[in-house]
């Protein structure tokens, strides 16, 4: 199989929740809501305690195609994420590419949910030359696949 | 996903582990996904353990080239 060890989630949310990353914690992830809610909130904080009550849910950089004109929400998507990564359409993107992201930057980890049409993502050498960002990436698919 | 000429088909609720690190090329379908991208220094502790990952993959791929 392909999928990721437990242990690798379990120390990840173990970092997070032990404030290693961004001087905050994560006290709560839902993704019953669109697009997710990630609660945080300052270790000691004027509160003093970690509840529910403590919390902020955080704001997360959010891009999307869709007030783009149709024509124009694939080259958008495509320059949104240069240099680290390019794409190329699977079919034609005349009539519209409605994608969205959504970011929540925790310092050396970021988080992000991705509502996409099928499309090709490469990373290719002229990318690894222009930004060698080698960060790990976890991924996982509420939907759909990637072949 | 593209790796070293080998295709490797992912299906959704799979969690997947790659790097930025290394070229690729994702052929994905519509897509509803979270992504964790962790910066290698961050990450440092469990660098042996995503390493161990990644190298079993790579072990994969090499074995169905």
């Amino acid at each position: 199989m392909l999928d990721v060890p437990f242990d690798i989630f379990r120390r990840l949310i173990s970092m997070i929740t032990q404030n290693q990353l961004d001087n905050c914690l994560i006290l709560s992830v839902s993704m019953s809501n669109y697009p997710c809610a990630l609660r945080r909130c300052a270790p000691g904080g004027a509160t003093g305690g970690f509840g529910k009550a403590s919390g902020r849910t955080m704001t997360p950089d959010t891009f999307t195609t869709q007030p783009l004109r149709p024509r124009d929400q694939f080259e958008a998507w495509r320059e949104w994420h240069q240099p680290v990564l390019d794409f190329l359409p699977q079919q034609s993107t005349m009539y519209g590419f409605p994608a969205e992201v959504h970011l929540w930057k925790l310092g050396g980890l970021a988080m992000s949910r991705t509502l996409v049409p099928p499309v090709s993502v490469a990373r290719t050498k002229s990318n690894l030359r222009r930004d060698p960002i080698d960060h790990w990436v976890i991924i996982y698919c509420v939907r759909a696949r990637i072949s | 996903m593209n790796t070293a000429g080998t295709a490797i088909e992912v299906p959704a609720k799979v969690p997947f582990l790659y790097s930025l690190g290394q070229e690729f090329l994702h052929e994905r379908t519509h897509t509803d996904r979270v992504s964790f991208l962790m910066a290698r220094d961050a990450f440092r502790d469990i660098a042996p353990l995503l390493d161990a990952a990644w190298t079993r993959l790579s072990g994969i791929c090499s074995a169905t080239i």
